[in-house]
């Protein structure tokens, strides 16, 4: 389970800002810890704000990629325990979107006498439906997704590639969003794609045994508001808050909002 | 949602049918978890998006593709969208048939690989690691292990980890067996209800912490001889593909297995007694030959002793009892010698009932040896009571100073049990060379 020899913090291209309680932030799938910049730099001043990029994303170490252990969210949730053991950290908070709220779920089930709080931002435990459980998609939907990885991948550097860049008065953004949009492999993503959308966490919820908050959209395809619900029930000591925006990514379409609830549920 | 007419009719409705509606909701479901997971970030951080395949569901139900860029301005999203149904197809062509072909391809690199692995392979364990490593990165399992049917019919893991070991409460190899005796490959899942075939390998998914459990089994010349596992952390349903290069990985290891298995059971019997196990002749011989072999140039001189063991009167038993019952006392013999050595003494069937133990040591060790070896034989046997059994032991004891040969050494074993039993039998003589 744990990695020998293995400088992690490299390995999952970590940076750190600031000083103080630390906040741990975890991005999900089709992105990178840069999709925190609306709201992780909020809590720079007072916290010591960790990102990270799950192996295969990012900048993180391509080479550190194995199949077999990233088959499952398991792969990915030890890696973030290592990081936290890495760094020592105690009195953490969790903020995860998507996938990567479960995989800090999942971390801190392994590990939760160092978090402190959890902030899961649009979960989503399974995404398949199953009896008595309606996860919004079908095996189908989940195959179409793969193949229209596949589609998008003939045009992927041409989509990474920025051609017109919304914010003309930073020009190295366009870099830093192009290499670490650019350096995830195609088959890696693919892959990741798989473990995403066919795990079932939904036990996993029930050992959560540290203070959580969630964070929903009222209108999200991807994690709709009765997933949200499901996640926030079957946590024992959970709150569940909607915000009232569109789209399955909450800190990028509402980020004032998202930031707001997090210090309200901090304080 | 604001579109115009070009598109509206691409979709199949009225433009202000499209008013108030996300354009989301035009992609079906596989396509809205693209864009929603990765095309609108991108174009949120960026500003915008080139050349994104997606597909819209028209009011017919038919999915039309097209290729999307969008950009940010100010508070509206701008969207181009280009039918690209050609595009499209000749795109799906390609990629089906590439995907054919890397399938393909990895299937018969799989194939070649272990062939190549195999053939190197020396051992037993060799081969059945190789096999479990093949079976780990061939299906992404988290772990792989290969287990082997032993001679009593049980099942032992040769290579790999089974990470449930110890945690199958009930029947411990009941998944196993079933897969030898029905030849067929299993599939259990953690999410398998409790009243399915194999609660206890449910159970012990859940606490291991897996999802699920494939064996398969390990064929040769029509033969089960063992079986593979492999273990996944996230449930998985094997394709037939995947399973088919199971099995053809496993019968090749299988046919290895078992050549290795037949050039093992050769060279035991070229050196080991059938009925008794022990050390035969050729094999006696060579064992001492080879201690005897520059000993006597070594800086330190170091003994080396040779015992002959006859049974006595057991040749009445034989006459009298049956040959069933003297090759019942031969091998109990062979236990009580196995008993009474030392841990690298070396014992061996030299002939009839004729017995030879090596001792690399001191004479008095062996006269030790000796000793325990006559109360084991006084203590009688159940089958042939009433039938005096004792032991005629010669020791000769070389002590390491002038050259020696074989014939030499056993000789004068010989002669010093014979010697023993002229003496009167059941007793030691010792000659020091």
């Amino acid at each position: 389970m744990r990695s020998p020899g293995v400088d992690v913090l490299t390995r999952n291209n970590v940076t750190i800002t600031g000083t103080g309680r630390p906040v741990v932030f975890a991005h999900g799938f089709g992105c990178s810890q840069d999709m925190w910049r609306l709201v992780a730099p909020h809590f720079a001043d007072e916290y010591q704000v960790i990102l990270f990029d799950h192996v295969g994303s990012g900048g993180s170490d391509l080479s550190a990629y194995r199949p077999g252990k990233y088959d499952s969210l398991d792969g990915y949730a030890d890696d973030l325990v290592e990081i936290v053991e890495q760094l020592d950290l105690t009195d953490a908070v969790f903020v995860g979107h998507s996938v990567g709220s479960i995989i800090g779920l999942l971390a801190a089930n392994q590990i939760p006498e160092r978090f402190a709080k959890l902030v899961l931002v649009n979960p989503s435990p399974r995404y398949v439906e199953a009896e008595g459980y309606a996860g919004g998609f079908t095996q189908a939907d989940i195959d179409a997704l793969l193949d229209s990885l596949d589609s998008n991948y003939f045009g992927w550097s041409r989509t990474i590639a920025p051609v017109i860049m919304g914010t003309p008065e930073q020009p190295e953004l366009a870099e830093e969003l192009t290499d670490s949009f650019c350096s995830t492999d195609p088959s890696i993503a693919r892959h990741f794609a798989r473990v995403t959308f066919l795990s079932d966490n939904r036990r996993d919820l029930d050992e959560v045994s540290v203070p959580t908050l969630v964070i929903q959209s009222s209108d999200d395809v991807i994690a709709p508001l009765p997933v949200g619900q499901y996640v926030a029930e079957h946590i024992a000591d959970s709150a569940l808050v909607v915000l009232p925006v569109s789209g399955h990514c909450a800190h990028l379409s509402a980020p004032e909002q998202v930031v707001a609830e997090i210090r309200a549920f901090l304080a | 949602m604001r579109a115009n007419a070009t598109f509206a009719g691409w979709a199949g409705v009225d433009a202000e049918a499209l008013v108030g509606r996300h354009f989301r909701d035009l992609l079906p479901p596989g396509a809205q978890l693209l864009y929603e997971t990765r095309h609108l970030p991108v174009l949120r951080l960026q500003g915008s998006v080139d050349e994104v395949f997606l597909e819209v569901r028209t009011a017919s139900g038919s999915a039309l593709p097209v290729l999307v860029n969008a950009v940010i301005d100010g508070d509206e999203v701008r969207i181009g969208v280009l039918a690209a149904a050609n595009r499209v197809s000749y795109e799906q062509q390609l990629l089906s048939t590439q995907r054919e072909a890397e399938s393909l391809v990895a299937r018969i690199t799989v194939l070649q690989d272990a062939s190549a692995a195999f053939a190197d392979g020396t051992s037993e364990q060799g081969i059945a690691h190789s096999l479990a490593a093949i079976l780990e990165e061939t299906l992404v399992a988290s772990d792989a292990c290969v287990a082997l049917v032993g001679p009593a019919g049980e099942l032992d893991v040769v290579a790999g980890t089974n990470p449930l070991e110890g945690l199958i409460r009930g029947d411990e190899n009941l998944l196993g067996s079933t897969v030898v005796s029905s030849e067929m490959p299993v599939v259990v899942n953690a999410a398998d209800d409790d009243a399915a075939g194999y609660p206890w390998v449910v159970a012990a998914l859940r606490e291991a912490r897996l999802q699920t459990v494939a064996v398969f089994p390990m064929m040769s010349d029509s033969k089960p001889i063992g079986v593979a596992a492999a273990f996944f952390r996230r449930e998985r349903a094997l394709a037939g593909s995947e399973t088919e290069v199971v099995l053809a990985l496993a019968r090749q290891a299988g046919q290895v297995l078992t050549r290795l298995r037949a050039q093992e059971q050769l060279a035991y019997a070229a050196l080991h007694d059938q009925l008794t196990g022990l050390a035969n002749r050729a094999s006696i011989r060579h064992s001492i030959t080879l201690a005897l072999s520059g000993r006597h140039l070594a800086p330190a001189s170091r003994p080396f002793s040779v015992m002959f063991l006859d049974l006595d009167g057991f040749k009445t038993v034989n006459d009298r009892l049956g040959h069933h019952v003297g090759d019942a006392i031969l091998q109990q013999v062979a236990g009580r010698l196995r008993d009474s050595v030392r841990g690298d003494d070396i014992v061996g069937r030299y002939g009839g009932d004729e017995f030879v133990v090596i001792c690399d040591a001191s004479g008095d060790a062996a006269a030790t040896v000796a000793g325990r070896i006559h109360d084991e034989i006084r203590a009688g046997f159940a089958e042939a009571e009433g039938f005096p059994i004792s032991a005629s032991i010669g020791i000769a004891v070389y002590d390491g100073h002038d050259e020696l040969s074989t014939d030499t050494l056993i000789g004068a074993a010989d002669a010093a049990m014979y010697e023993s039993k002229r003496m009167g039998r059941d007793r030691t003589t010792r000659v020091d060379l």
